[in-house]
């Protein structure tokens, strides 16, 4: 069954009735059957491989505590590392050597949430390992911990004791986790379902054939794209941590106004944090971290920023968008940008957005005659006229309502960045967002059945 | 938790009172607009000529070669992918609605005859009051085509954007028609472009019993209402109008208006195929010429530029004539 944003609605809020109704010990037994059901619904053909990787995950675990005072440990944790590995490989690049090497094979499909429960299971073994948490006495909050469906698609990249500790300790109704949790749903559905899906069918349409728009429309379309990138997967982040959160479990924001960064190490404060600081935790530091010197720190870096790369995908572009984030991380200066004045901070927002905005092109565009087709259009052949203009807006919906869908688009970004904006000055007015946005969600929702991108990854 | 409940229920309540009112009400403010049914039933009773179709007759008639040259009032009533089952409502509205009608030229779309009822163009909602919303809702019911989603999308979603931003968008939008016709200009295309844009995706090409029959009811009105009626096809590009199916669902088309007597223009290319493939009919007589082969009267495979429009219409004038 297709993954489908109100099929998971109804699914979150029939657990979430269900959780309560039992007593508090049942509680993660009813996460932990919901979350097999929901990944049984979605993907039926992979649950023996997540199975697989639970059970045997678990069990490394424990030898590697048994083992950690002789030397044997490091082999149970090798072990444990290649085998997460080599499946996640086999799966997410076999299709990319298959194609590379014209190899006779039929493509084989990506399981559903691997490169997520993957870097799960690694953190877990990596932390025994480090002696940074005992092994999980309780296979259920273990199985748990790696299936939790509400983070199962698209992360967030949690630690294990997020998830086990609160469920060990026994989840009471915590009216304000519960409140946060809404509030995060509502701004969530937001961003995913009004935002993001309304810009989808827009950029689809200029990046599969770009040469058929004016290059007005191919600035617009990458623009959106950003935007929409940043709605479908913050979108999705805010409602995996809302509903973890409304299930009273506490747990950290994995976007964080990433827009509103002033250099690139800014940014990936603010991106995809789970994954940023799970890269940095098990690749950056483990690699020599800034103890070794400049030189190697920078090695560091960029090797960090190609494994991000190719945790995104089987396709070199993804690599070299990690290089191009990689490199300008290197080159960021370290002092702190927010001590900047305001016209120097105006000027580091600028740079930093349009590096973003490039990267994201190397992102979407998936080869280098395409790309260079795409720039030379957008930049050679620029001009700004009413017929470019309106002919740059027709495919929002190839009618006459296509100004009427753009001043919409338009207005719900800029709500959504008002908000942003107050967010970062310290003024939160969330009940007035809340009303706003829970008004655009009842009425202005996108129907259609669009994936989660990062679903892909 | 408790305000974020009746924040909530506040929202909600708010949204079903506008809903209520979009949903009967919203059509009123389309009366002042160029185009759409409440603009034709409220400015005029009557039409000499009335174009009932789809996209192409806005983009491929030109409104004021049509007003200079042909007597009386001609009007284009064109919903994007306009279907007959729904052209069979619009027509019933107007007559309900006493509008006069002299020349009914029905778009002869064949790829809209071979698809199940779809409403494909959200204005028909905004241009109709919560009866006519029930039929179309009834149809897609009968058609086996109501989901929870077309429902949301009939009833919740559509035209918001158009109404929210009403005043920008009308003064933005207005300018561009006449009586339903397109006046803004629209650019020709290229042949390679034009093949470069995805494929028709059709893949039953066989005519929709609930097609037909509206299509027969439709015949059925205009004798009922003494109003003459001429199926009429705008030219396709060479790549459409040389497919075989889309030639065979012409045939079929083509043999309906013959057994019903129903009067039919046909474009050049069609004409010619059918010639060769049935000489006991005269089918040169009721060809409108226009050369399918030139990619800069198109803006893509279906739909004619601003050249193909200037070009098209005097040839339909030639005919009137």
């Amino acid at each position: 069954m297709p993954f489908s944003i109100y099929l998971f609605l109804v699914f979150c809020f029939f657990v979430l009735a269900l959780f309560y109704a039992v007593p508090k010990k049942a509680r993660p037994l009813i996460l932990l059957f919901s979350s097999i059901a929901f990944y049984a619904l979605c993907d039926v053909r992979f649950l023996a491989l997540l199975a697989i990787e639970i059970i045997f995950t678990f069990y490394l675990g424990k030898k590697i505590e048994a083992n950690l005072e002789q030397n044997k440990a490091k082999k149970f944790l090798i072990l444990g590392i290649l085998f997460v590995l080599t499946i996640l490989g086999f799966f997410k690049y076999f299709n990319f050597f298959v194609e590379q090497f014209s190899f006779s094979f039929k493509s084989i499909l990506l399981p559903l949430g691997i490169s997520y429960y993957s870097f799960k299971t690694i953190s877990y073994l990596i932390d025994i390992y480090k002696q940074k948490r005992s092994s999980e006495p309780f296979f259920t909050f273990y199985a748990l911990y790696v299936s939790f469906f509400p983070h199962l698609i698209c992360g967030p990249i949690v630690r294990s004791e997020t998830i086990t500790e609160p469920l060990k300790k026994g989840i009471a109704y915590n009216p304000e986790l519960f409140k946060q949790g809404f509030l995060l749903l509502v701004s969530g559905l937001f961003k995913k379902v009004v935002i993001a899906d309304r810009i989808g069918t827009y950029v689809n349409a200029i990046f599969a054939t770009p040469e058929a728009y004016p290059s007005f429309a191919l600035l617009l379309a990458l623009l959106l794209f950003a935007v929409q990138l940043y709605c479908d997967f913050g979108g999705y982040s805010e409602i995996a941590v809302g509903f973890t959160k409304m299930f009273g479990i506490p747990c950290k924001d994995n976007f964080l106004r990433p827009y509103f960064a002033l250099n690139i190490r800014d940014f990936w404060r603010r991106w995809h944090i789970s994954l940023s600081s799970w890269l940095r935790d098990y690749v950056y530091i483990p690699l020599g971290g800034n103890r070794l010197g400049k030189k190697r720190q920078h090695f560091n870096t960029l090797v960090t920023f190609i494994a991000c790369g190719i945790w995104h995908g089987s396709a070199l572009h993804f690599i070299l968008w990690g290089i191009w984030h990689g490199v300008f991380n290197t080159l960021t200066p370290r002092k702190d940008p927010q001590m900047f004045k305001k016209p120097l901070k105006i000027l580091a927002f600028l740079l930093t957005f349009s590096i973003v905005l490039f990267g994201w092109l190397l992102f979407k565009i998936d080869s280098a005659p395409k790309l260079l087709q795409f720039l030379s259009h957008l930049i050679c052949d620029f001009n700004i006229s009413v017929s470019t203009i309106s002919n740059s807006l027709l495919p929002f919906t190839y009618s006459n309502t296509c100004i009427a869908h753009f001043l919409t688009t338009l207005a719900f970004v800029f709500i959504l960045f008002s908000q942003e904006y107050l967010q970062e000055k310290g003024k939160d007015k969330e009940l007035l967002f809340f009303t706003i946005q829970l008004f655009c969600v009842f009425l202005f929702c996108q129907t259609g059945n669009s994936p989660f991108l990062y679903a892909n990854f | 938790m408790k305000k974020l409940l009746k924040i909530f229920l506040f929202v909600l309540l708010l949204c079903a009172i506008a809903l209520l009112l979009k949903n009967e009400f919203a059509r009123l403010l389309t009366k002042n607009s160029p185009y759409g049914i409440q603009t034709l039933i409220s400015k005029t009773a009557s039409a000499e000529n009335l174009f009932v179709g789809s996209s192409m007759f806005r983009q491929g008639i030109d409104i004021f070669a049509l007003e200079e040259k042909s007597p009386g009032t001609s009007w284009i009533l064109a919903y994007n992918g306009n279907q007959p089952v729904w052209e069979k409502i619009i027509l019933e509205s107007l007559l309900n609605n006493n509008v006069k009608i002299k020349t009914l030229f029905l778009d002869m779309y064949a790829y809209s005859v071979v698809v199940s009822p779809k409403v494909s163009d959200e204005r028909l909602f905004l241009h109709t009051d919560l009866k006519t919303k029930k039929e179309f809702w009834n149809i897609l019911k009968q058609t086996g085509n109501a989901s929870l989603q077309e429902l949301f999308q009939m009833f919740v979603s559509s035209n918001n954007e158009i109404l929210w931003t009403w005043p920008l968008n009308k003064k933005l939008t207005d300018n561009r028609y006449l009586r339903g016709g397109n006046t803004a200009f629209s650019p020709g295309s290229t042949d390679s472009l034009i093949r470069s844009l995805p494929p028709v995706a059709i893949e039953d090409f066989s005519f929709r019993k609930e097609q037909k029959n509206a299509l027969l009811k439709i015949f059925d009105l205009c004798k009922k209402h003494n109003v003459n009626l001429v199926l009429i096809e705008t030219p396709k590009y060479i790549e459409i109008a040389t497919d075989s199916n889309y030639l065979q669902v012409m045939t079929e088309y083509i043999e309906l208006a013959k057994t019903n007597r129903v009067e039919f223009l046909i474009s050049e290319s069609t004409a010619n195929q059918m010639q060769q493939k049935d000489s006991s009919f005269n089918y040169l007589e009721k060809m409108i010429p226009f050369n399918s082969d030139d990619p800069e009267s198109f803006q893509d495979r279906i739909h004619l530029s601003s050249k193909g429009r200037k070009i098209y219409t005097e040839k339909i004038l030639k005919f009137f004539k």
